[in-house]
């Protein structure tokens, strides 16, 4: 049985095709997974037994008919981070404020896995609207590390790290503002993919700072991660920000020959204050590269400088507006006491909202207020400009940069909650991705002493997924991905 | 510029959010290491620079403003935490 569930998605996905073995059976056995080890690694908000019964049939029928010959993922688990919307499914953001909201529709990414028969099993942990780095903001309690359970799984996309880690689904989505995708995925030892902004649509995701979420795919090795990502891309009329392209070829890309690649790798990156183990690790990955004939050189990358800094500034004042439908009217939690209409909105947010939901959307309103707005949201924007501009010239020289996904390997949980900028382990390096639009993977580079995985970041040019996926892959080849010893 | 509570108190009232005392210490002194740390972009240089609002190279593709999606009302109201004949009940507001 267990089998089943670690096996890679597009293997299960032959054996389904050639009739080796049922959507049901699939479904069955990932249900068997979950609820043994969900009491230890709680990486689900909710599990969608009912639904996903229901799904199997439907999509074994279609399969049967043929329908889904050219889908490389039919009858495949997948989970869903809790802030994408499910339509009769509660998507709670892991926040008390929605605790029991229930969409009346589909996510455009949810319309495509059903379309290409992939079976949603459930509905992931995360930090309290993405806003966090350990999923330990959650409503729904902490999500434990699979490689280790005294260590988060990083976040906020921590719920749908473990649980592909853990084996209780074979692929998921998360969502990407800072880091949130490529973080936990580092931290757990699989491939995330943040997407360039505008190939995936956000139609559907629960909004935390739109000009820097993107959804993207969490999977256990490169090429499963590349299909994940080929069916959810794509033009999306809903969406206006998504690009003109109606849908993206992205598995030709996976080649095992990168000879003559130019990679670029960012001084400051390069002199971050980072792990003993992670810089050895970051060191031999260039080794890699090289030794497959890729071009490796270290280049001045002063811009990116104060990157944390313009992301706390953009993210919070987009949070402050974006967050600014929870008002305890249409829906979502209201106060039980309250004397007139401000109060129900002043009350209800005061008891729906976490703490560090509270500080961003305070510090959203500071930046944005009168006499704050020139020095500090105008400041960050124009320098958001500047940082985009430096990708812009870096990758005229280069077709991928390379940076370790984080500083540290996942911490303890017993690790202080931080609310400090400054002591984030991963933002320097990966939020001034989501500021330039760019498209950017962590796939595994190895293991510290303590056996916990180290991350690899592979930057891309706007659209250049294909250089990414090629480059993974590649390493991916010389340098397998390795697995938990699961309980 | 460093918050004091006055600052504060607008500044909760602005996000339309009742702090408690037990959070309120905190989230002082957490807002003023937030802005001390964001201040420091004032040490770089913008003086020609335009502020950043879209992704320009972007391709984006419109579409007409045609009404596509009919919602169930019934639906939509249920997740309402007060509603009444079809309507949002929220507190007095015209005395």
């Amino acid at each position: 049985m267990q089998e089943i569930t670690s096996i890679s998605a597009l293997e299960l996905a032959n054996k389904i095709k050639r009739r080796e073995i049922s959507v049901a059976e699939v479904v069955k056995a990932q249900l068997e997974i979950i609820y043994k080890r969900e009491p230890i690694y709680n990486s689900y908000i909710t599990v969608m037994e009912k639904e996903a019964l229901s799904q199997a049939l439907i999509v074994q029928k279609r399969i049967n008919d043929k329908e889904l010959d050219d889908s490389p993922l039919a009858g495949v688990t997948v989970a869903v981070k809790d802030n994408i919307c499910t339509k009769d499914t509660r998507t709670t953001c892991a926040s008390k404020i929605l605790r029991d909201f229930i969409p009346s529709y589909d996510a455009t990414v949810i319309e495509k896995l059903k379309n290409a028969g992939l079976i949603i099993i459930g509905k992931t942990n995360l930090d309290e609207f993405a806003m966090g780095d350990s999923t330990r903001t959650s409503y729904f309690g902490e999500t434990k590390n699979p490689w280790n359970i005294k260590h988060t799984p990083g976040g906020s996309s921590g719920g749908s790290a473990s649980a592909v880690a853990a084996e209780e689904a074979h692929v998921s989505l998360g969502t990407d503002t800072g880091g949130s995708i490529r973080q936990p995925s580092a931290y757990c030892g699989l491939v995330g993919f943040k997407p360039t902004y505008g190939a995936v649509s956000r139609f559907g995701l629960v909004p935390f700072a739109s000009s820097l979420d993107q959804i993207g795919p969490i999977s256990r090795n490169v090429s499963d991660c590349t299909a994940l990502l080929e069916i959810i891309s794509g033009h999306d009329p809903k969406d206006s920000t998504t690009v003109g392209q109606k849908s993206f070829l992205y598995r030709q890309y996976l080649i095992d020959d990168i000879k003559g690649m130019k990679i670029g790798v960012p001084k400051p990156f390069f002199e971050e204050n980072m792990e003993e183990d992670v810089r050895k690790h970051f060191i031999m990955a260039l080794e890699t590269f090289k030794d497959m004939g890729a071009q490796v050189e270290i280049f001045n990358f002063e811009e990116v400088k104060y990157c944390v800094q313009v992301y706390q500034v953009i993210s919070c004042a987009e949070a402050f507006s974006n967050l600014s439908r929870y008002d305890g009217v249409k829906f979502g939690h209201r106060a039980d006491e309250y004397a007139n209409l401000v109060e129900v909105y002043k009350k209800s947010r005061g008891e729906g909202f976490g703490y560090e939901v509270k500080r961003r959307i305070m510090l959203g309103a500071f930046v944005l207020s009168k006499g704050n707005y020139e020095t500090y949201y105008n400041k960050a924007r124009k320098i958001r400009r500047l940082i985009c501009e430096a990708y812009d010239k870096a990758f005229e020289r280069y077709d991928i940069i390379l940076s370790p996904e984080t500083l540290k390997t996942a911490p303890p949980l017993t690790e202080k909650k931080s609310s400090s900028p400054k002591k984030s382990t991963s933002l320097t390096l990966n939020s001034s991705v989501n500021l330039a639009g760019l498209p950017a993977a962590s796939i595994p580079c190895g293991k510290d002493k303590n056996g916990m995985p180290i991350g690899l970041q592979i930057v891309g040019k706007r659209l250049g997924e294909k250089d990414i996926i090629r480059a993974a892959y590649a390493f991916e080849q010389a340098r397998p991905c390795l697995r938990p010893d699961l309980i | 510029m460093k918050i004091d509570k006055k600052i504060f108190l607008t500044l909760a009232d602005m996000a339309k959010i009742e702090v408690s005392n037990s959070e309120e210490k905190q989230l002082i002194d957490d807002l003023n290491t937030a802005i001390e740390f964001i201040g420091t972009m004032n040490k770089v240089d913008t003086e020609n620079t335009e502020p950043f609002s879209i992704m320009s190279k972007v391709n984006y593709a419109l579409r007409e403003d045609t009404v596509t999606e009919n919602y169930e009302k019934k639906k939509l109201l249920a997740n309402a935490p007060e509603f009444s004949d079809g309507f949002y009940v929220v507190p007095k507001t015209i005395e």
